[in-house]
């Protein structure tokens, strides 16, 4: 039970816990363990405080209070345990039912518990009590049945949530009966939620009994019950205010120690469920490389640029040692699976690295000026002097509690420092130069009336707002359907042809590449494994990874043959090969592949091959 | 001699979604009509709301059928029992999208794998194990894999063991709902070598959806195009590829792009110059 221990390592919650289980249990064994009759009278030691005889002192008739303090807490532990068994005897059944069910039974229970919701607690206990007089059991038993509202939404809602999970949607396409289903892939998720109501409720209904006591409904004089103790202190509050101590403190720390047991389950179980284990570091020491020089040309250079995530020592190393050249009005590729490194890359550039993300080395130039040494500040003043970036999903980008309209004007205004109506002129010429020719309706459209397609050139609106030179597009299609798709390439490309804006296009899509890009960059397991001119790079690729992958697009591959895949899959950053990257899963790899890093070759003018074998390369095909 | 009869046809299905107070039902399916037959594989194609998924659904017993009629092996399931489709899974399996959410994350994968052989009492105990470890044999994994968590194993793997979840009970049927859609290219050839390999082993029938008709053209023998809940067209699938009729899959055709640089230019030129 990975929830176990996450909440044993919190201490306050332990402490609780412990707490919690010795007053429990020191009250069931208050028979062994109290030093005197609970209802025994030493009227000599009347009111005295703490002494060796009387622990935590004597009440006004001489009763020893720790010892009634046991005693009465078995009858506000056990009438509070009979409220928790209702309770959830009550909600976590029928709160299923509902979500699991949904529908007209749904329907009824959910208004019977808002009913119950408004009914006064303390009045209807008070009648119960006027009827089975100072029947503390069916005090109790009502206070569950008032009570498990609460539960039961949560149930249900829960419940509701996990019905909606793909794996019960399988576990019934298995063949899983309704019970079975209920049992094995929904309850489990209830225990976290459960947990922590019943511990909120406990609280409340140890209370909820010490009031009741108090009011002299739950047990007969002279009887102890917590509520009741506080109840005799209260007559001589102001000549002997102990008495009121041990029984006031003692329900504050269970009251106390409940809400941080509930508090500690909550926090255990948030963090279960199916997250990715966080894997493990490991420190790589960057090989001294030749690199080649800054191209004075280009538009953007980027030299030996790694990227790492964590700190210090542990950092892991996810992208190592890219070269990048992008000249003016170039459209470049970056083609790779997850976890070549690609996107990381693309977001390095552009300084938006995610939690931990570090640049680690590299430097870079930028419209003819040298920015030096990679840092995120030098990438950050890279987007203001002319880097755009569109992201993947813009729905996500988008604030959806902001008009399109106040979301485009704040980027306009930054950019421009622009009057109101030169800024709101601005905004309409910038969706209609991405094809949303009715600008005033979309800019006081919010993000979720567009669709994707519409929210995309949104997005591209965005990006085009600082007049770029060079976009930053990180998989722009992706999420869209094809003939959507296609729309926005075209978009893209008509972009780049009126405005002369280089492009750096990030993708998995072979097809894509092909019709935007000019030049493409492929990347495997953090590397730049190959580079070259599109059209080269698909007639005769150069390195066997590429190759390979080209290969085993099911496009214009004969229908119904097995295709030549890659066996295994792209290694972990904690798991690159010491050599090539690719040694494991190439079928030309030889001894020499995997002693040391591969070097950059460059078998024709203006390519670039990470492959030793790579003239073997070129023969064959 | 007469043709042999098919193992699923889909006639005239209407599947109606209620869109709450006022709004008028959303039909998902608005009389469609299929067939495929035994050891074959029909591939359903379509962009997001065509509907395509729903006719998955329908055929697993998770969509509202609102007219038609759907004869499985000759038998009508429209309107059959829960505990008749319950039945059915022995016959009809599905293989997800997201191989990430349809392995519950909380049970290993070796209860998740026997779950479907103790609900048809095809197995239990030490032979349900044994059968375990030989599939996941079958799809790639070691056979250690059953004590690991989900959380464990990449895209691929899980997407094996949700093949293995699928084919372990052996039925006749797979409803491939875009099995391989969330996968690397080179992932998604291991497993659509698998999915073949199995079929010629097994003989089973995939209803393959998709929205990927370079993926249908290699995995099917008929496609059936879908749009906005309609059929818009059906047949062999080297035709519908490459002499589609239908104005709609020439543009579905023509809007997905060739990875080769120079059809994909010359594609360019051609939509873009009037």
């Amino acid at each position: 039970m990975n929830s176990a221990r996450r909440y044993l390592r919190k201490p306050i919650a332990v402490v609780a816990l412990v707490i919690f289980l010795g007053i429990v249990l020191a009250c069931v064994l208050a028979d062994v363990i109290a030093p005197y009759d609970p209802i025994a009278q030493d009227l000599l030691a009347a009111n005295s405080l703490p002494s060796a005889a009387h622990p935590l002192g004597a009440d006004t008739l001489g009763r020893d209070l720790l010892s009634r303090l046991l005693f009465g807490g078995r009858v506000t532990l056990s009438g509070s345990l009979i409220a928790v068994v209702v309770f959830i005897g009550l909600g976590v059944p029928l709160g299923m039912l509902a979500g699991y069910v949904r529908g007209g039974l749904d329907l009824v229970l959910t208004k019977v518990v808002e009913v119950l919701f408004a009914v006064p607690v303390i009045i209807i206990l008070l009648v119960v009590l006027s009827v089975f007089s100072q029947n503390l059991a069916a005090a109790m038993v009502t206070l569950g049945v008032l009570g498990f509202g609460g539960l039961f939404r949560v149930v249900r809602a829960t419940t509701i949530a996990a019905s909606g999970e793909l794996y019960v949607k399988a576990a019934k396409a298995s063949g899983l009966n309704h019970g079975a289903v209920l049992w094995r892939h929904i309850l489990p998720n209830l225990w976290g939620p459960v947990i922590v109501q019943v511990s909120l409720f406990a609280a409340s209904a140890v209370l909820v009994e010490s009031g009741l006591a108090f009011l002299g409904f739950s047990v007969k004089a002279p009887d102890p019950s917590w509520g009741s103790m506080i109840s005799d202190a209260s007559q001589a509050l102001t000549r002997y205010p102990w008495l009121l101590v041990p029984p006031g403190v003692t329900i504050a720390i269970v009251v106390l120690c409940l809400g941080l047991i509930g508090d500690g389950v909550r926090d255990a179980v948030s963090r279960e469920g199916g997250r990715e284990r966080a894997s493990g570091t490991r420190s790589t020491a960057l090989p001294a490389r030749a690199v080649p020089p800054v191209q004075s040309k280009a538009l953007l250079s980027v030299r030996d640029l790694s990227v790492g995530y964590g700190s210090g020592a542990d950092a892991t190393v996810v992208v190592r040692n890219v070269n990048l050249d992008v000249m003016r009005g170039e459209a470049v590729g970056i083609v790779g699976e997850s976890g070549s490194g690609k996107t990381v890359t693309a977001r390095a550039l552009i300084g938006l690295l995610g939690d931990g993300g570090r640049i680690l080395g590299g430097s870079v130039s930028f419209d003819g000026a040298n920015l030096g040494r990679l840092s995120r500040s030098a990438f950050a003043r890279l987007r203001g002097a002319g880097i755009g970036f569109i992201p993947q999903e813009p729905m996500n980008t988008l604030d959806p509690v902001f008009t399109i309209g106040s979301q485009l004007r704040e980027v306009v205004r930054r950019h421009d420092r622009s009057g109101k109506a030169a800024t709101q002129a601005r905004a309409r010429e910038l969706l209609e130069l991405v094809g949303l020719p009715d600008a005033d309706t979309v800019l006081r459209k919010y993000p979720h009336e567009l669709s994707g397609g519409m929210a995309q050139r949104v997005g591209i609106a965005l990006a085009l707002a600082g007049r770029p030179k060079l976009l930053i597009a990180d998989e722009p299609t992706t999420a869209l359907d094809v003939t959507v798709q296609q729309q926005i390439l075209d978009l893209l490309v008509e972009l780049r042809a009126r405005f002369g804006m280089a492009l750096v296009l990030v993708t998995h899509d072979w097809g894509v590449l092909a019709d935007v890009c000019d030049r493409a960059v492929v990347m495997y397991a953090g590397e730049v494994v190959e580079q070259a001119v599109v059209d080269d790079l698909y007639t005769l690729p150069l390195h066997p990874y590429t190759r390979a992958l080209i290969a085993a697009n099911p496009h214009g591959a004969q229908p119904g043959v097995a295709l030549p895949s890659i066996p295994g899959q792209v290694p972990a950053p904690t798991a690159w090969p010491a050599g090539c990257h690719f040694s494991n899963r190439c079928p030309m790899a030889v001894d020499a592949c995997r002693t040391g890093p591969i070097p950059m070759a460059e078998p024709q003018p203006g390519r670039e091959s990470r492959c030793i074998r790579v003239d073997e390369l070129e023969l064959a095909l | 001699m007469s043709a042999p009869e098919p193992l699923l046809e889909v006639t005239e299905l209407t599947v109606s979604y209620r869109r709450g107070f006022r709004r008028p039902p959303l039909l998902a399916n608005n009389g469609v009509s299929v067939t495929l037959g035994r050891g074959q594989t029909l591939g359903i194609v379509g962009e997001s709301g065509s509907g395509k998924s729903t006719l998955g659904d329908a055929v697993l017993g998770f969509a509202p059928i609102a007219s038609g009629s759907i004869r499985f092996a000759g038998e009508e399931l429209v309107g059959a029992t829960a505990r008749r489709r319950r039945e059915l899974t022995k016959n009809i399996q599905v293989i997800f999208q997201n191989p990430y959410a349809s392995l519950n994350p909380a049970k290993p994968i070796g209860q998740t794998l026997s779950e479907p052989l103790a609900a048809h009492g095809l197995a239990h105990g030490a032979a349900a194990r044994e059968r375990v470890a030989r599939w996941l044999d079958i799809v790639g994994l070691s056979p250690d894999a059953a004590e690991r968590y989900p959380r464990d194993f990449s895209g691929g793997q899980r997407q094996r063991i949700a093949i293995a979840r699928a084919l372990l009970v052996e039925p006749d049927l797979v409803v491939c709902d875009e099995a391989v859609s969330a996968l690397d290219l080179s992932i998604q050839a291991q497993i659509l070598n698998l999915l073949l390999d199995l079929q010629a082993r097994l003989g089973v029938s995939y209803l393959f959806i998709t929205h990927d008709m370079a993926v249908v053209e290699h995995m099917s023998s008929r496609i059936a195009v879908m749009h906005r809940g309609l059929i818009i067209e059906e047949g062999p699938a080297h035709e519908i590829v490459h002499s589609p009729t239908a104005d709609y899959t020439r543009a579905l055709l023509e809007a997905a792009p060739s990875p080769d640089p120079r059809v994909q230019r010359e594609r360019r030129r051609e939509r873009t110059t009037p």
